[in-house]
């Protein structure tokens, strides 16, 4: 199920949620489980800490519904504290920072590109591997989770205009990988 | 004069097809016209027909009834609160031997000199300084810990003082006592 299906009554499941009704905190957790390991296994390159980071960030989510501001978009905070805990995640892993720099992804061909240069999907998947996270949560977002701009924007808590330039810089990295791979224009 | 070239965010509007019909006639027409905006808008195509390719990773079966079971348990805060608990009673631990080593060296320091310079109140005073010096700095460099160079310091200066004024008065002492000495009137019998 993609983010904007079967949402109608979400509000009132929140509602409920919030105030302690045990099946409308399991109808959120089943609803929201899969959108969101997906962003931290994007994001963070493994079931392992894809599945904690999951856990935690669905977890805070249930615990802090008393605290969502209902004038925002529920799916743009979900996503915001899945994204704090992807980065506290990967700073504690990496000790790296995640607003990188552009100009530090690495474009040498990863074994999995190599052993696949027939598959396309997985040139984009070992590209976006090799994208800074500043740029890969952008595409992760607007390209595998359909959230449109302004719902990105929020996330990231940026202008639009700001998020659209990270957009269109983090495809051209991507293209630049994915040409280097191999990939076909 | 040409037109300018298209912003970046509109043309990434254009390109995600998210702009009203009239913009994006109007944004074709001039990508057709300007090589420079076609280049941009090719190195920014979405690649929306490999993006669909990619399969979706699928979350572990038991992960939802992980979620609901963490949710079951109490809220982690005594956790919290514990390791507050352990990192402040850490510093306590480690800030009490330092305090005590300190004063501890700052008292022996003081009978040290105490026994050293009965007698001799000016060369005691100056050697205090010099060892007030010493230990401060000492403080400083060892611990890095404003408090425990200023309870060395502290301790010393105290110490010193008391020190100085036990020496004056040991002094008079031993320079009174031959006066008092020579008032007493010889025993004839000696």
């Amino acid at each position: 199920m993609r983010l904007h299906e079967g949402m109608d009554d979400e509000p009132a499941r929140i509602t409920a949620a919030a105030g302690g009704d045990p099946a409308a905190q399991a109808w959120l957790v089943d609803r929201w489980t899969a959108p969101v390991f997906r962003f931290s296994r994007r994001m963070l390159g493994n079931d392992e800490d894809a599945r904690d980071a999951a856990q935690d960030t669905l977890v805070k989510v249930l615990r802090n519904l008393d605290k969502f501001d209902t004038t925002r978009r529920f799916s743009s905070w979900v996503f915001q504290i899945a994204r704090n805990t992807c980065i506290d995640e990967y700073r504690r892993r990496k000790r790296r920072s995640w607003e990188e720099p552009p100009d530090v992804a690495d474009t040498a061909p990863t074994p999995l590109a190599e052993a696949s240069t027939n598959q396309d999907a997985e040139r984009v998947v070992a590209g976006m591997d090799r994208l800074p996270p500043m740029y890969r949560e952008v595409l992760v977002l607007y390209h595998f989770e359909h959230l449109k701009y302004v719902e990105i924007a929020e996330v990231l808590d940026l202008p639009l205009g700001t998020v659209m330039n990270r957009i269109f810089r983090a495809r051209k990295k991507l293209r630049e990988i994915y040409v280097s791979m191999g990939g076909t224009r | 004069m040409s037109e300018p070239h298209v912003p970046t965010d509109l043309l990434v509007a254009f390109i995600d097809g998210e702009v009203d019909e009239q913009v994006a006639i109007h944004i074709a027409e001039h990508i057709d016209g300007c090589p420079v905006c076609a280049n941009r808008a090719a190195s920014a195509e979405p690649m929306t027909h490999v993006f669909a390719r990619v399969a979706d990773p699928v979350p572990p079966p038991q992960l939802a009834a992980s979620i609901m079971a963490k949710l079951a348990q109490p809220e982690a805060m005594p956790e919290l609160t514990d390791a507050l608990a352990a990192e402040a009673t850490s510093d306590l631990v480690a800030e009490t031997p330092r305090v005590e080593v300190t004063i501890g060296l700052a008292l022996l320091g003081s009978a040290a000199l105490l026994g050293a310079y009965m007698g001799d109140p000016v060369s005691l005073a100056v050697d205090a300084s010099v060892l007030i010096n010493v230990l401060a700095k000492a403080g400083v460099a060892a611990n890095g810990v404003v408090v425990s160079s200023t309870l060395a310091l502290s301790f010393t200066l105290m110490a010193a003082t008391l020190s100085t004024a036990a020496a004056v008065l040991s002094t008079v002492a031993a320079q009174s006592k031959p006066d008092r000495l020579a008032t007493v009137p010889a025993d004839p019998r000696i």
